[in-house]
C-alpha cells in the first residue's frame, strides 16, 4: 500500500512512551516533538498510512537526525528508529536526488583517487572562494568524510595516510597475530597522525598489521539513502578484507568499524556476500578491545595528566563497546582519568550534519565542551577521526584549555 | 490550508498568534501543519492537532500569552514531555482552535537548598534531572514514576505521579512544598514557597492531579530527603497468587513498610525470562520484590521478618541480593517487565487502578477471570504494596474488534476496583480515556462540586477543556456568576431556628455560653445527630439565608478571627461513630465528631495509631483536627492530617452530601477534594466523614530532653542534630532565657540505639540532660512543649504568633522576639526542622514592637510568614506572596463554592495574616 511498506511494522512498533526525549540530542535543544524519534516516527506512520504525503517535505524529519543511535538503545519497545530512518531516506532518495548528491555518490566516493583528488582540490581552491560555492550547492552535505573537514580541515595537512605510509615501524618478524587495519577517507585524507599512531602501535604489541587499500566504508552513502552505492562499496572491501585473512579487522575510526561490523544488513540472505559479510563482520573489533587483549593484564606508564574520554557513537552503539577505552585509559599508569559526563552523547559531528546543520550541530557541540570543562581534563581522547576534528574545533571555539588525542595515540606515546 | 477554507476562528487566531509570536519569538511558535501532527498523540491515546503550539522561556510569557488566550477565549493545554497515560495532553474534542503550550524550555534548575532541604524548578526539569541534581549533596526526592527519565516536574504534579517508592514514602504531592503558579487570566501566584504550615486553603495540594486543568504550573519548590543509609532487596517466589497476595498485606499489617513491594505473575516473569535471564523459575506463579531501607543495622532484622511471613504463606524460593548487581539483575527484571511483555504483541494497554491492600488476591483473580472470558492475554506487574494495579492488556490495534474487547475488558477491570472499594485510577490520571469510568467512583453532586472548583480556578474554561469532568456533568453548571459572594445576606433567623426544631436538637439559651467565640455567643446552637440532619439544616440555613459555624469541641474556636458575628453554631460533637478501622489495610474510618483520643485509645490496642499530638489541652474530634490540618512534634515524620487523608464525605453549602476518596493511598481520580477540605477551617464545606492512613507504632522510640544557657551553644546543638541524626521529632521551648531541645528517636530498635549513640557523643559542657523518655506511642514530644507553656496559653489569653519560616532563619527569628520582648514576658516553641516557631505572649505586647520586629526581619530574609493565632489587639503589615494567596483564597474559591456565604462567613482559615 506503501513505499513504506517494508518499515511498517517497525514503525508500529513505537508505542509512544516518549524516552527517546531523554537521550536527544537535537530534541534537548529544540525541545520540540518532530526532533525526537517519537515524533519523526509517527510523521512517517502518517506517510505509511496515507494521511500524509511522502515526499520532500519530509526531508528535515529524516535528515535532522543525527544518527546516533542513542534512542534506539534506549528504547524500551526495541523500536529500531535508526532503522527506520535510514531505509526511509533510502526510499527517498530514490525518488528524490539531486544532481550533486548522484554525482558525488556515483562518480566520486566510490573511487579513492578522485576522492583524494576532491579532497585536494578543496584544500587548493579554499582561498578563491569554491568552499562557499561548496556549501551553497549543498556539494558539501553529501562530501561524508571530507565533507565533515568544512571549515575545521587541519591547517597543517600536507599530506595523506597513504602518503606517509613508508615512514611506519615494519611488522615485527615473529609476530603470530595477523591484524588488518581499516584506514578510513577521513584518517587518510585529514588525521593521517592517528592511522599512523594505531598502526604503529599495534605492530610494536606485536601484531603483523596489513593496511590494503580499501574503499569508502560506505556510511556516508547509506546515510544518505544510497543504499546501492554503499553495497558496491561493500562488496569491493569484502573482496580485499576477506583476501587478507587477517584473525582481527581493526580501525582506528569508530564509524568505519561499525559500518563494516553492519555489512550483513546490505545484503539479502541469498546473496553470496551475505556470508561473506558475517564472516568479516564477526572479525571487526574495535581498537580499545584489541589492545586490552594484546597487553592481558599488563599495565602501561603514561604521562601524570588528567583525561577524560568522548565515546563515540558508532563505537559505543553500533560496536556496542562502552567500558573498554576507558579502562584502557584508567589502566595507564599516571593518568588520572576523569568520567565525561554524558560521555557516549554524540558531539554534533555526525557525519555531514555538522555542514547541513551547522547551528544544530554548534549547539549539541557546545554543551559536550561545557561537558569537558567540567572534568577539568587536560586531555580529551576518543576514537574516531570526526568526533576529534570536531572537538578540536570545540575546544577552540568555546575556549576549552584541552588537547584532543586519539586513543591510539596516547597508547602509542605510552611505554610498556 | 487555503484561505477559503479556514474555519471561522482562524482570523481570530492568527491575530493571537502574532501578538504571542512578538512575546516569544517566531522560532518559539509551531504553526507548520507537518509538525503540529506531532502534538496529536500522547504516550497512549491520540486527537485532533492542535493549532500552534507554543514555547514560553519564562513565568512572564506564560503570564502574558495567557492573558492573550483568556482575552479571545482560546483553549491551551500545558504539556511537558507528553508521556500521560490519559490523554491529559490531547485535544479533547474537535475544537481545532485549541493552541498547546509547551513548558519543555522551561527546563532550569533553580535553586538547590541542602541546609533546607528543597530543590526550586521549573516545571520542565524531568524527575531523573531531580534526583541526579540532589544526590551528590546526599539527598533524593522521594516519587520516582517509571517515566522518570523523561517525565517532567510539571507533569508530575499534574498527574500526581507515583512509582514503586510511594508504598514508604507517598506520592508527589507529599513531596511538593510549594508551587508558583499561572492563572488562566495571567496572575501569578504563590503558594507557600518553601515554607511549611501556612493558613490558607492549600492551592499546593488542590493543584495536584488536576491535570492541568486549574492553573499553569511555573515553578515547584520540592522536599527532598536524605538518601538512606543501605538498602535490601529480596525476591520472593511463589506457587500461588494467593499465598503471594497474602504476603503482602501481611508484611504491611506487620509494622513493615518496605520502600518497595512489587508483584510479577506468571505471563510476565515468563516474558521476562526471554528477554532478560533473571532466573525466574517459568512455572512459578508470582515474584514479590521487595526493598527495604533504612539504617544497616536495622535492616538485617527487616528482612528476617519478611522473610518469616513468606514463609508462613508456603514461599517457594527467597533471594535476598548479596551486592549491588544482584540487586541490579532483579530490578532489571521489574523495570523490563512491561517491556517484555508488551513484545509479544504490537500493541499494549497498561491499566490502572488501585484496590484496598487486603482485596488483592480477589482482584488478581477477577482479571484473571476477566482475561479469559474476553480471550486477552492479561499480565500483572504493580506495587502491590499500595494496592496499585497495572493490568498490561495486549492487541493489536490494527484488529478493530480486539481493540473494542480491550476497551471492554479495562471498563469491566474499573467496574470490580470501584466495587471492592478501590478507585479507577491510582497514578495515571482520568484525562479523556477514563472520562467514562468516573461515575463508577463519584455520584453526580460530587462532579458537579468538583466541576465549580475547576470554574473557580478558570471561570472561562480555557484551561485544558474537556478533561477530567465527563461532558454532561459540566453541562450542569453554568459558567456564570462565579466568582462573586452575593452582596447580601439577609438572615431570617427566627424562620430558621423554628425550621430547624424538627431537625437537630436546639441547644437551650442557657448553654450557648460553650459555643462563644472571642467572647461572644451566638444566637443559636444545634445539634446533629446523623449526616441527613447536617444535610437538612444546611438545606433550611440556605433557604433562609442564616450562616453556620460548624462546632466539633470548639477546641479551635477562637484561631484567627471573624469578620462576621456567629449566628448558628452547628454541633457536629454527636457524630461520634467510628465506623471501620481496618487492620489489614491500615485504615480508620470515623465521623466528624470522634475524639482523637478515643480513636487513638482503640488503635494502640492493636500496636497503630493516629500519628497526629496538636499542641492543645482541649481533645480536640477527628473533624476539627481536618477542617485545621492540626498536628504537632510529630509532624517531622510523620506530617500533617493533609498526607495521612485518603477520603472525606461533606456536605457542601448547598447541602449536597459529597463524597471523594476512600481506603486507597494512591487515588488520582478526579479532583483531590480531600485538599481542598483539609485545613479549609469548614468554610467550604461540612465535613462528615473521614478516612485516614494509619501507622503501626515504632518497635522502640525514646525522648532525649536537654537544656542550656548559652544561645551559641543552642545554635550549634540544634544543628548538630538537624544534620547528623533522622529524628522523628525536633522541637525546642526558649523560656525564662533556657534553651530546650527535645529530640525524638523511634524505628527497629538496632537503628534507635545506634542513633542514640551518636546523640550522646554530641554532648558538651554547658548541655545539661534533663530528661530520658521511652515512648513508644510518641506522644511525649507534646508533653515536652504542653509541660513548659503557662495555662493561659490554653486559655486563649495573650498573643499567639505563629511563624512559618527556613529552618536557617529560626535562631535570627528567635533572636529578633527576644530583643523584641525586652522584659515582656515570652514562650517561645517550635519544630525546628518544619520551621514552625510559635511565641506566646502571655501579656498583649505592643503592637509596634512586634511591627517592627517582623518589618526588619522581613528586609533580611527572604521567606517567613507571620500569623496571629490569637490576639485581641489589631495588627498590621505582611508578606505579598503570602498576601496575594490569601486575596486568591477568599475571592475565588470562597465565592465559588459558597456564594451565598453560609458556611462561617468572614472567617480567616487558619490565622490572621499579620498585616
Amino acid at each position: 500500500m506503501s513505499k513504506l511498506d517494508k518499515i511498517y511494522e517497525d514503525i508500529v512498533a513505537c508505542n509512544k512512551c516518549g524516552f527517546c526525549q531523554s537521550v536527544c540530542p537535537v530534541f534537548r535543544e529544540t525541545r520540540m516533538e518532530g526532533s525526537v524519534a517519537r515524533g519523526r516516527i509517527a510523521l512517517l506512520r502518517e506517510a505509511a498510512e496515507g494521511t500524509l504525503p511522502f515526499d520532500e517535505d519530509l526531508k528535515e524529519t529524516l535528515y535532522g537526525c543525527l544518527l546516533c543511535k542513542h534512542c534506539q538503545e534506549n528504547c524500551p519497545a526495541g523500536v529500531k528508529s535508526y532503522d527506520i530512518i535510514l531505509k526511509a531516506r533510502e526510499v527517498l532518495a530514490k525518488e528524490h536526488v539531486p544532481l550533486v548528491q548522484r554525482f558525488i555518490f556515483n562518480h566520486i566516493l566510490q573511487f579513492p583517487k578522485r576522492l583524494t583528488l576532491t579532497n585536494r582540490l578543496l584544500k587548493l581552491y579554499e582561498k578563491s572562494g569554491i568552499r562557499s560555492i561548496i556549501n551553497k550547492t549543498g556539494m558539501i552535505g553529501v562530501l561524508g568524510p571530507v565533507a565533515k573537514a568544512e571549515d575545521i580541515i587541519p591547517g597543517n595537512i600536507s599530506r595523506t595516510f597513504r602518503d606517509l605510509e613508508k615512514t611506519l615501524t615494519p611488522n615485527l618478524s615473529n609476530t603470530v597475530i595477523r591484524v588488518t587495519l581499516f584506514v578510513g577517507c577521513g584518517t587518510n585524507l585529514l588525521v593521517p597522525d592517528q592511522g599512523i599512531a594505531a598502526a604503529n602501535s599495534l605492530r610494536e604489541f606485536g601484531c603483523a598489521v596489513s593496511i590494503p587499500e580499501v574503499f569508502c566504508c560506505g556510511l556516508p552513502a547509506s546515510s544518505y539513502g544510497y543504499t546501492k552505492v554503499a553495497r558496491a562499496l561493500a562488496r569491493k572491501n569484502i573482496d580485499i578484507m576477506v583476501a587478507e585473512n587477517s584473525g582481527y579487522v581493526v580501525s582506528d575510526c569508530a564509524s568505519c568499524s561499525g559500518s563494516v561490523r553492519e555489512y550483513p544488513k546490505l545484503f539479502d540472505k541469498r546473496d553470496p556476500y551475505y556470508v561473506k559479510a558475517i564472516e568479516l563482520a564477526d572479525k571487526v573489533i574495535d581498537y580499545s578491545q584489541l589492545v586490552l587483549k594484546l597487553l592481558a593484564g599488563r599495565a602501561l606508564q603514561g604521562e601524570r595528566r588528567v583525561v577524560t574520554y568522548h565515546q563515540p557513537c558508532h563505537q559505543s552503539r553500533c560496536l556496542e563497546v562502552k567500558e573498554e577505552p576507558k579502562r584502557l585509559l584508567a589502566d595507564i599508569e599516571g593518568i588520572s582519568f576523569i568520567e565525561l559526563p554524558e560521555a557516549d552523547t554524540c558531539c554534533g559531528a555526525a557525519g555531514s550534519y555538522m555542514a547541513t546543520h551547522p547551528e544544530m550541530s554548534e549547539k549539541i557541540l557546545e554543551r559536550k565542551m561545557e561537558n569537558v570543562r567540567r572534568t577539568g581534563a587536560a586531555i580529551l581522547v576518543t576514537s574516531c577521526p570526526a568526533c576529534l576534528l570536531q572537538l578540536q574545533r570545540g575546544a577552540k571555539k568555546f575556549n576549552v584549555p584541552v588537547k584532543v588525542m586519539h586513543l591510539a595515540q596516547i597508547i602509542n606515546n605510552a611505554k610498556p | 490550508m487555503s484561505r477559503k477554507e479556514a474555519p471561522r476562528w482562524a482570523s481570530k487566531l492568527d491575530k493571537m498568534l502574532e501578538k504571542i509570536i512578538a512575546i516569544v519569538g517566531n522560532t518559539n511558535v509551531i504553526t507548520d501543519k507537518k509538525d503540529l501532527l506531532t502534538y496529536k498523540y500522547a504516550a497512549t491515546a491520540s486527537g485532533m492537532p492542535p493549532a500552534a503550539v507554543i514555547l514560553p522561556e519564562s513565568t512572564e510569557d506564560i503570564s502574558r500569552i495567557l492573558q492573550l488566550l483568556y482575552r479571545y477565549e482560546v483553549p491551551v493545554i500545558a504539556r511537558g514531555a507528553g508521556t500521560n497515560l490519559n490523554g491529559g495532553t490531547i485535544l479533547a474534542g474537535d475544537n481545532g482552535e485549541t493552541v498547546v503550550l509547551e513548558l519543555a524550555k522551561l527546563n532550569k534548575i533553580l535553586e538547590i537548598d541542602p541546609d533546607n532541604r528543597y530543590m526550586l524548578v521549573e516545571p520542565g526539569v524531568t524527575n531523573l534531572e531531580v534526583q541526579l541534581a540532589a544526590k551528590p549533596y546526599g539527598f533524593y526526592y522521594a516519587p520516582d514514576p517509571a517515566s522518570q527519565q523523561v517525565s517532567t516536574i510539571g507533569g508530575n504534579i499534574a498527574e500526581n505521579a507515583g512509582g514503586p517508592r510511594c508504598v514508604k514514602y507517598g506520592v508527589t504531592a507529599n513531596h511538593v512544598q510549594g508551587l508558583e503558579l499561572v492563572l488562566s487570566d495571567g496572575r501569578v501566584i504563590v503558594s507557600n514557597g518553601p515554607l511549611e504550615g501556612l493558613p490558607g486553603y492549600d492551592l499546593t495540594g488542590i493543584m495536584h492531579a488536576t491535570e492541568g486543568t486549574f492553573a499553569v504550573i511555573t515553578k515547584a519548590w520540592l522536599k527532598l530527603m536524605k538518601l538512606p543509609e543501605a538498602t535490601k532487596t529480596l525476591m520472593v517466589i511463589f506457587d500461588s497468587l494467593d499465598d503471594a497476595a497474602n504476603s503482602v498485606s501481611q508484611i504491611i499489617a506487620q509494622g513493615i513498610i518496605p520502600t518497595t513491594l512489587e508483584l510479577i505473575d506468571k505471563p510476565v516473569l515468563q516474558a521476562v525470562e526471554e528477554t532478560v535471564k533473571i532466573g525466574y523459575p517459568l512455572d512459578a506463579e508470582a515474584v514479590l520484590l521487595i526493598e527495604v531501607d533504612g539504617f544497616s543495622v536495622a535492616l538485617d532484622s527487616q528482612a528476617q521478618q519478611i522473610i518469616s511471613i513468606c514463609q508462613k504463606n508456603n514461599v517457594r524460593e527467597t533471594r535476598v541480593a548479596k551486592n549491588e548487581k544482584e540487586r541490579d539483575i532483579m530490578w532489571e527484571g521489574r523495570r523490563g517487565a512491561v517491556g517484555s511483555i508488551a513484545r509479544l504483541k504490537p500493541s499494549y494497554a497498561e491499566e490502572d487502578i488501585t484496590i484496598p491492600r487486603t482485596k488483592l488476591p480477589e482482584m488478581l483473580r477477577t482479571i484473571a477471570r476477566l482475561a479469559k472470558e474476553y480471550s486477552l492475554i492479561i499480565g500483572n506487574v504493580f506495587h502491590a504494596g499500595d494496592g496499585n494495579f497495572h493490568p498490561v492488556v495486549l492487541y493489536d490495534e490494527r484488529n478493530a474488534e480486539e481493540t473494542q474487547r480491550v476497551t471492554d475488558v479495562n471498563y469491566e477491570i474499573m467496574k470490580e476496583a470501584a466495587k471492592l472499594g478501590g478507585t479507577i485510577t491510582g497514578e495515571h490520571g482520568i484525562g479523556i480515556e477514563k472520562l467514562k469510568g468516573m461515575p463508577l467512583t463519584f455520584t453526580e453532586d460530587t462532579m458537579v462540586f468538583m466541576r465549580k472548583l475547576k470554574l473557580a480556578f478558570d471561570e472561562k474554561d480555557i484551561l485544558n477543556p474537556g478533561k477530567v469532568i465527563p461532558a454532561n456533568i459540566c453541562d450542569l453548571v453554568s459558567r456564570s456568576n462565579q466568582c462573586q459572594i452575593s452582596a447580601e445576606r439577609k438572615p431570617k433567623i427566627k424562620d430558621f431556628m423554628e425550621a430547624i426544631e424538627h431537625v437537630g436538637i436546639i441547644i437551650g439559651e442557657a448553654f450557648l455560653d460553650k459555643y462563644a467565640c472571642h467572647g461572644q455567643k451566638p444566637c443559636c446552637a444545634v445539634k446533629a445527630n446523623s449526616t441527613e440532619d447536617v444535610i437538612n439544616i444546611v438545606q433550611l440555613a440556605n433557604k433562609h439565608q442564616a450562616s453556620l459555624i460548624p462546632w466539633g469541641q470548639g477546641s479551635k474556636s477562637d484561631v484567627g478571627c471573624r469578620t462576621v458575628p456567629a449566628e448558628t453554631v452547628l454541633d457536629l460533637s454527636n457524630l461520634n461513630r467510628i465506623i471501620d478501622i481496618d487492620f489489614g489495610n491500615l485504615t480508620a474510618t470515623v465521623e466528624a465528631g470522634v475524639k482523637l483520643k478515643d480513636l487513638q485509645r482503640l488503635l494502640l490496642e492493636k500496636n497503630l495509631f493516629l500519628p497526629v499530638d496538636p499542641i492543645q489541652k482541649a481533645e480536640p474530634t477527628i473533624g476539627g483536627l481536618t477542617a485545621a490540618n492540626s498536628t504537632g512534634s510529630l509532624r517531622l515524620q510523620y506530617k500533617t492530617i493533609k498526607d495521612m487523608l485518603l477520603g472525606v464525605e461533606v456536605v457542601t453549602p448547598e447541602g449536597k452530601q459529597i463524597k471523594y476518596g476512600g481506603k486507597n493511598i494512591k487515588n488520582v481520580a478526579g479532583y483531590d477534594l480531600c485538599k481542598l477540605f483539609v485545613g479549609s477551617w469548614g468554610t467550604l464545606g461540612i465535613i462528615t466523614k473521614i478516612t485516614l492512613k494509619l501507622f503501626p507504632l515504632p518497635q522502640q522510640a525514646i525522648y532525649k530532653t536537654f537544656s542550656m544557657e548559652d544561645r551559641g551553644l543552642f545554635q550549634s546543638f540544634l544543628n548538630e542534630i538537624y544534620t547528623g541524626l533522622e529524628t522523628s521529632s525536633l522541637d525546642f521551648v526558649i523560656s525564662d532565657r533556657i534553651y530546650y531541645v527535645n529530640i525524638g528517636l523511634s524505628g527497629p530498635a538496632e537503628a534507635v540505639d545506634m542513633q542514640a549513640k551518636i546523640l550522646n557523643g554530641l554532648f558538651k559542657p554547658g548541655i545539661k540532660q534533663t530528661a530520658h523518655v521511652e515512648d513508644r506511642a510518641l506522644q511525649y514530644g507534646k508533653s515536652f512543649i504542653i509541660d513548659k507553656l503557662p495555662t493561659g496559653y490554653f486559655q486563649h489569653s495573650g498573643l499567639i504568633l505563629k511563624s512559618s519560616l527556613l529552618y536557617t532563619d529560626i535562631t535570627r527569628w528567635i533572636d529578633t522576639i527576644l530583643k523584641a520582648a525586652g522584659d515582656t514576658k515570652v514562650i517561645i516553641y517550635g519544630h525546628a526542622a518544619n520551621g514552625i516557631v510559635i511565641s506566646y505572649f502571655p501579656e498583649v505586647i505592643d503592637n509596634s514592637t512586634i511591627r517592627k520586629a517582623v518589618s526588619k526581619f522581613e528586609q533580611e530574609t527572604s521567606w517567613g510568614v507571620h500569623i496571629i493565632e490569637i490576639c485581641s489587639n489589631q495588627f498590621e503589615s505582611g508578606h505579598t506572596d503570602a498576601r496575594k494567596q490569601m486575596e486568591f483564597n477568599s475571592s475565588h474559591l470562597k465565592a465559588a463554592l459558597d456564594p451565598s456565604n453560609i458556611l462561617n462567613p468572614g472567617r480567616s482559615v487558619g490565622g490572621r495574616y499579620y498585616e
